[in-house]
């Protein structure tokens, strides 16, 4: 009895153990806070996005990792989107020349970005999501929970991050809604 | 003792006074004291030349006043115009202000570094402070050595 009381509670302490790092990634996705203009775009709220995946990128113009990867996403946006992909960049400001909108939206044509973006100039919602680097990446379902998580460039110099994103992507496309 | 005899004892006394003037001590030259930065990254932590660094330090002698210093360092050579591979080191040479009684006085750097990792593919900033002291009054320079950070995946 004893015993089976010991492997009861090693059973519990490890479900425990394990909710926990699934809410790590598991969490619903944080709304966007206004910091700035949206370009390409009416503003926006994971509500409205509900029913598609979402891929939340965090980048910032000036920073080589982040346009760099703009290629991989414009693949996956031309060959996703009718089936209900949708990117929304979060443009979070490293330098002071990365704020006016005059400059992002250079940029956005200078890239070819035409995907929804936020500015976040006061990096609010770089903060809500619990951001630390440029690029991250974030998949969010149609329910509107973060699934995965990516840091780091997709390119081909940085490739390793490419498949396993695409891969969550493709599963929650197939997922219902 | 006469005229010439005056004369060239005279003379013995300038040219005495003058070799004595010479072996005076000078007047105390006014103390310094060096504050050295010393800035250490990780391989493959480059530091972006875009935004360069941001150091500061606290004045040692007014209250309230910071220094700024400029940084320089050698270029990335595969991004030299975005990128340095390392700092030079950051000096402060500080005068003492008259009447500095002897003794420690808080120096405290703070810096903010934009820092971008070749092997992960992604940049940060980095802000770190660190404590130091400067000592009056024949004390050793303070040299300080920060490290940046280099985060984990």
């Amino acid at each position: 009895m004893k015993g089976c009381t010991k492997r009861l509670g090693a059973v519990l302490l490890l479900g425990v153990l394990g909710w926990g790092y699934a809410q790590k990634v598991a969490r619903s996705a944080p709304d966007f806070i206004p910091g700035g203009a949206w370009l390409s775009s009416e503003p926006l709220s994971i509500e409205d996005l509900r029913g598609k995946v979402v891929l939340v990128n965090v980048w910032v113009y000036s920073c080589y990792n982040c346009t760099h990867s703009l290629p991989t996403l414009q693949g996956w946006y031309e060959r996703f989107k009718e089936q209900g992909f949708e990117i929304v960049g979060v443009h979070t400001p490293e330098f002071k020349s990365d704020k006016p909108l005059k400059n992002v939206q250079e940029a956005l044509l200078r890239e070819g970005v035409t995907w929804p973006v936020i500015q976040d100039n006061a990096a609010a919602t770089w903060r809500a999501y619990g951001n630390s680097v440029w690029p991250t990446f974030y998949l969010v379902d149609k329910r509107g929970i973060v699934r995965k998580v990516q840091r780091g460039e997709l390119s081909s110099v940085f490739s390793q991050g490419i498949k396993p994103l695409r891969k969550a992507l493709e599963a929650l496309l197939a997922e219902s809604p | 003792m006469n005229r010439l005899q005056v004369a060239a004892l005279w003379v013995g006394v300038a040219i005495f006074s003058w070799g004595s003037a010479q072996n005076e001590v000078p007047p105390e030259t006014a103390e310094t004291v060096t504050v050295r930065l010393v800035v250490e990254t990780e391989p493959g932590v480059l530091i972006s030349r875009l935004n360069p660094p941001i150091v500061e330090l606290d004045d040692p002698f007014r209250l309230g006043d910071a220094l700024t210093a400029t940084v320089d360092g050698e270029p990335y050579l595969d991004d030299p115009e975005f990128y340095y591979a390392r700092l030079n080191p950051v000096i402060w040479e500080l005068p003492v202000p008259q009447g500095a009684a002897p003794g420690g006085y808080p120096a405290d750097i703070r810096a903010t570094f934009a820092l971008c990792s070749r092997t992960q593919g992604f940049c940060f900033t980095d802000e770190q402070t660190a404590m130091t002291t400067v000592q009056v009054g024949g004390g050793a320079n303070e040299t300080v050595v920060v490290r940046l950070r280099q985060l984990e995946r």
